[in-house]
Protein backbone atom coordinates (compact mmCIF):
# COMPACT_ATOMS: atom_id res chain seq x y z
CA UNK A 1 0.00 0.00 0.00
CA UNK A 2 1.52 3.35 -0.98
CA UNK A 3 2.12 5.79 1.86
CA UNK A 4 0.99 9.42 2.01
CA UNK A 5 4.24 10.69 0.50
CA UNK A 6 3.93 8.35 -2.51
CA UNK A 7 0.34 9.44 -3.04
CA UNK A 8 1.26 13.12 -2.79
CA UNK A 9 4.06 12.70 -5.34
CA UNK A 10 1.71 10.85 -7.70
CA UNK A 11 -0.90 13.59 -7.31
CA UNK A 12 1.70 16.26 -8.15
CA UNK A 13 2.81 14.36 -11.26
CA UNK A 14 -0.75 13.81 -12.44
CA UNK A 15 -1.72 17.46 -11.91
CA UNK A 16 1.38 18.53 -13.87
CA UNK A 17 0.74 15.94 -16.59
CA UNK A 18 4.17 14.40 -15.95
CA UNK A 19 2.90 11.01 -14.76
CA UNK A 20 3.33 7.67 -16.51
CA UNK A 21 -0.30 7.05 -17.45
CA UNK A 22 -0.82 10.49 -18.99
CA UNK A 23 2.37 9.95 -21.01
CA UNK A 24 1.29 6.49 -22.21
CA UNK A 25 -2.21 7.64 -23.15
CA UNK A 26 -0.72 10.66 -24.95
CA UNK A 27 1.69 8.43 -26.89
CA UNK A 28 -1.12 6.09 -27.91
CA UNK A 29 -3.29 9.02 -28.98
CA UNK A 30 -0.46 10.42 -31.15
CA UNK A 31 0.03 7.01 -32.73
CA UNK A 32 -3.70 6.71 -33.48
CA UNK A 33 -3.75 10.19 -35.01
CA UNK A 34 -0.67 9.49 -37.13
CA UNK A 35 -2.22 6.25 -38.39
CA UNK A 36 -5.57 7.90 -39.13
CA UNK A 37 -4.05 10.90 -40.90
CA UNK A 38 -1.29 9.01 -42.68
CA UNK A 39 1.03 11.68 -41.29
CA UNK A 40 4.52 10.27 -41.77
CA UNK A 41 6.16 13.23 -39.97
CA UNK A 42 4.12 12.48 -36.90
CA UNK A 43 4.88 8.78 -37.21
CA UNK A 44 8.60 9.50 -37.05
CA UNK A 45 8.00 11.60 -33.93
CA UNK A 46 5.94 8.81 -32.41
CA UNK A 47 8.73 6.31 -33.16
CA UNK A 48 11.68 8.38 -32.00
CA UNK A 49 11.65 7.12 -28.44
CA UNK A 50 11.75 3.41 -29.30
CA UNK A 51 13.96 1.36 -26.99
CA UNK A 52 15.54 -1.43 -29.10
CA UNK A 53 14.01 -4.75 -28.06
CA UNK A 54 17.22 -6.67 -28.70
CA UNK A 55 19.82 -4.33 -27.27
CA UNK A 56 20.72 -2.79 -23.95
CA UNK A 57 19.09 0.59 -23.48
CA UNK A 58 21.37 1.83 -20.71
CA UNK B 1 3.98 -23.97 -26.58
CA UNK B 2 3.67 -22.93 -30.22
CA UNK B 3 6.80 -22.11 -32.17
CA UNK B 4 7.43 -18.36 -32.53
CA UNK B 5 7.67 -16.85 -36.01
CA UNK B 6 10.99 -15.56 -37.26
CA UNK B 7 11.59 -12.05 -35.89
CA UNK B 8 13.27 -9.29 -37.89
CA UNK B 9 14.63 -6.12 -36.30
CA UNK B 10 14.20 -2.73 -37.93
CA UNK B 11 14.85 0.61 -36.19
CA UNK B 12 14.64 -1.08 -32.79
CA UNK B 13 11.21 -2.65 -33.44
CA UNK B 14 10.48 -6.36 -33.91
CA UNK B 15 8.67 -7.41 -37.09
CA UNK B 16 7.20 -10.76 -38.03
CA UNK B 17 4.77 -12.10 -40.61
CA UNK B 18 2.05 -14.51 -39.51
CA UNK B 19 0.76 -17.41 -41.60
CA UNK B 20 -2.22 -15.29 -42.75
CA UNK B 21 0.30 -12.71 -44.10
CA UNK B 22 -0.53 -10.13 -41.43
CA UNK B 23 2.58 -8.11 -40.60
CA UNK B 24 3.14 -7.46 -36.91
CA UNK B 25 5.29 -4.72 -35.42
CA UNK B 26 6.10 -4.93 -31.71
CA UNK B 27 8.03 -2.19 -29.97
CA UNK B 28 9.01 -0.70 -26.64
CA UNK B 29 8.86 3.08 -26.16
CA UNK B 30 10.48 5.03 -23.36
CA UNK B 31 7.84 6.71 -21.22
CA UNK B 32 8.77 10.25 -20.17
CA UNK B 33 7.78 11.22 -16.65
CA UNK B 34 9.22 13.19 -13.73
CA UNK B 35 9.49 13.00 -9.99
CA UNK B 36 11.10 9.60 -9.30
CA UNK B 37 14.75 9.89 -10.41
CA UNK B 38 15.62 6.27 -9.60
CA UNK B 39 13.08 5.04 -12.15
CA UNK B 40 13.54 7.64 -14.88
CA UNK B 41 14.72 6.03 -18.11
CA UNK B 42 13.60 2.57 -16.96
CA UNK B 43 9.88 2.67 -17.77
CA UNK B 44 8.74 1.52 -21.21
CA UNK B 45 5.42 0.91 -22.89
CA UNK B 46 5.10 -2.30 -24.91
CA UNK B 47 2.79 -2.02 -27.92
CA UNK B 48 2.14 -3.94 -31.07
CA UNK B 49 0.40 -3.15 -34.34
CA UNK B 50 -0.93 -5.30 -37.16
CA UNK B 51 -1.02 -4.55 -40.88
CA UNK B 52 -3.58 -6.75 -42.62
CA UNK B 53 -3.28 -5.20 -46.08
CA UNK B 54 -1.55 -8.30 -47.43
CA UNK B 55 -4.08 -10.75 -45.98
CA UNK B 56 -6.64 -12.51 -48.15
CA UNK B 57 -9.73 -10.34 -48.50
CA UNK B 58 -12.52 -11.85 -46.43
CA UNK B 59 -14.43 -8.66 -45.77
CA UNK B 60 -17.66 -9.05 -43.86
CA UNK B 61 -20.38 -6.62 -42.93
CA UNK B 62 -20.60 -5.93 -39.21
CA UNK B 63 -23.94 -5.57 -37.42
CA UNK B 64 -23.53 -1.77 -37.33
CA UNK B 65 -23.29 -1.65 -41.13
CA UNK B 66 -19.56 -1.06 -41.36
CA UNK B 67 -17.26 -3.39 -43.25
CA UNK B 68 -14.47 -5.23 -41.54
CA UNK B 69 -11.66 -7.31 -42.89
CA UNK B 70 -11.68 -10.63 -41.05
CA UNK B 71 -8.27 -12.23 -41.15
CA UNK B 72 -8.55 -14.71 -38.30
CA UNK B 73 -6.48 -14.53 -35.16
CA UNK B 74 -6.58 -18.04 -33.69
CA UNK B 75 -2.89 -18.43 -34.29
CA UNK B 76 -0.96 -19.49 -31.20
CA UNK B 77 2.32 -18.66 -32.92
CA UNK B 78 1.47 -14.93 -32.83
CA UNK B 79 1.13 -14.99 -29.05
CA UNK B 80 4.30 -17.08 -28.78
CA UNK B 81 6.22 -14.59 -30.93
CA UNK B 82 5.08 -11.55 -28.92
CA UNK B 83 6.07 -13.35 -25.74
CA UNK B 84 9.43 -14.15 -27.29
CA UNK B 85 9.95 -10.42 -28.00
CA UNK B 86 9.22 -9.70 -24.34
CA UNK B 87 11.76 -12.35 -23.29
CA UNK B 88 14.44 -10.87 -25.52
CA UNK B 89 13.76 -7.39 -24.14
CA UNK B 90 14.10 -8.51 -20.51
CA UNK B 91 17.25 -10.52 -21.30
CA UNK B 92 18.83 -7.28 -22.49
CA UNK B 93 17.16 -4.91 -20.04
CA UNK B 94 16.46 -6.80 -16.81
CA UNK B 95 15.92 -3.69 -14.70
CA UNK B 96 13.34 -2.06 -16.96
CA UNK B 97 9.68 -1.86 -16.03
CA UNK B 98 7.37 -2.82 -18.88
CA UNK B 99 3.88 -1.34 -18.98
CA UNK B 100 1.35 -2.93 -21.29
CA UNK B 101 -1.91 -1.09 -21.76
CA UNK B 102 -4.88 -2.18 -23.82
CA UNK B 103 -7.75 0.21 -24.38
CA UNK B 104 -11.18 -1.33 -24.51
CA UNK B 105 -12.47 0.44 -27.62
CA UNK B 106 -12.83 -2.97 -29.23
CA UNK B 107 -12.99 -6.53 -27.95
CA UNK B 108 -9.39 -7.18 -28.96
CA UNK B 109 -8.08 -5.99 -25.61
CA UNK B 110 -9.06 -9.30 -24.05
CA UNK B 111 -6.84 -11.19 -26.48
CA UNK B 112 -3.98 -8.78 -25.83
CA UNK B 113 -4.37 -9.23 -22.09
CA UNK B 114 -4.27 -13.01 -22.51
CA UNK B 115 -0.89 -12.67 -24.22
CA UNK B 116 0.62 -10.78 -21.29
CA UNK B 117 -1.14 -12.77 -18.59
CA UNK B 118 -0.03 -16.10 -20.00
CA UNK B 119 3.53 -14.77 -20.34
CA UNK B 120 3.48 -13.78 -16.68
CA UNK B 121 1.94 -17.09 -15.61
CA UNK B 122 4.96 -18.82 -17.12
CA UNK B 123 7.41 -16.39 -15.48
CA UNK B 124 5.76 -15.53 -12.17
CA UNK B 125 8.65 -16.96 -10.18
CA UNK B 126 10.93 -14.30 -11.68
CA UNK B 127 8.64 -11.34 -12.41
CA UNK B 128 6.10 -9.30 -10.49
CA UNK B 129 3.00 -8.05 -12.29
CA UNK B 130 0.80 -5.24 -11.02
CA UNK B 131 -2.48 -5.30 -12.94
CA UNK B 132 -4.44 -2.09 -13.27
CA UNK B 133 -7.56 -0.55 -14.76
CA UNK B 134 -7.51 3.13 -15.72
CA UNK B 135 -10.98 4.60 -16.00
CA UNK B 136 -11.77 6.29 -19.28
CA UNK B 137 -12.87 9.87 -19.59
CA UNK B 138 -12.27 13.01 -21.60
CA UNK B 139 -8.57 13.69 -21.97
CA UNK B 140 -7.28 16.46 -24.25
CA UNK B 141 -10.81 16.76 -25.68
CA UNK B 142 -10.83 13.10 -26.71
CA UNK B 143 -13.18 10.55 -25.18
CA UNK B 144 -11.16 7.57 -24.07
CA UNK B 145 -12.38 4.11 -23.13
CA UNK B 146 -11.24 2.28 -20.02
CA UNK B 147 -7.67 1.06 -20.22
CA UNK B 148 -6.59 -2.22 -18.70
CA UNK B 149 -3.09 -3.55 -18.39
CA UNK B 150 -0.24 -4.11 -16.04
CA UNK B 151 3.33 -3.32 -15.11
CA UNK B 152 5.88 -6.12 -15.18
CA UNK B 153 9.28 -6.03 -13.52
CA UNK B 154 11.88 -8.28 -11.99
CA UNK B 155 10.81 -9.87 -8.68
CA UNK B 156 14.30 -9.24 -7.31
CA UNK B 157 14.50 -5.71 -8.71
CA UNK B 158 16.55 -3.52 -6.32
CA UNK B 159 13.72 -0.94 -6.35
CA UNK B 160 10.90 -3.49 -6.12
CA UNK B 161 8.97 -1.76 -3.31
CA UNK B 162 9.49 1.67 -4.84
CA UNK B 163 8.09 0.45 -8.17
CA UNK B 164 5.12 -1.24 -6.50
CA UNK B 165 4.22 1.89 -4.58
CA UNK B 166 4.88 4.09 -7.60
CA UNK B 167 2.50 2.15 -9.85
CA UNK B 168 -0.20 1.65 -7.21
CA UNK B 169 -0.18 5.30 -6.16
CA UNK B 170 -0.40 6.52 -9.78
CA UNK B 171 -3.35 4.20 -10.48
CA UNK B 172 -5.13 5.21 -7.30
CA UNK B 173 -4.66 8.96 -7.79
CA UNK B 174 -5.18 8.92 -11.55
CA UNK B 175 -8.54 7.21 -11.17
CA UNK B 176 -9.62 9.55 -8.38
CA UNK B 177 -8.63 12.72 -10.27
CA UNK B 178 -9.28 11.87 -13.91
CA UNK B 179 -12.20 9.48 -13.75
CA UNK B 180 -15.55 11.07 -14.63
Amino acid sequence: MPNAADIQKAADRIRNGTDVFSAILRMKKEARQAETNGNTDMLSTVSHNIVPFNGRAI
Amino acid sequence: MAEPYSIQEKDGAAYFIAANQAVYKAFFRAVPFEGEPQLEGFIVDFSFERDVSQCADTTVRATNGTFKKRVGSEDKRIQATLQSVLNIFFENNPYHIVFFTCDSTDSKHRGRLVTFNSWHAAHQDRFTKIPYCIAGGVIDEEVLADTVGGAIFLAVHPHHELIKNFVNSEVMVYNSIKAP
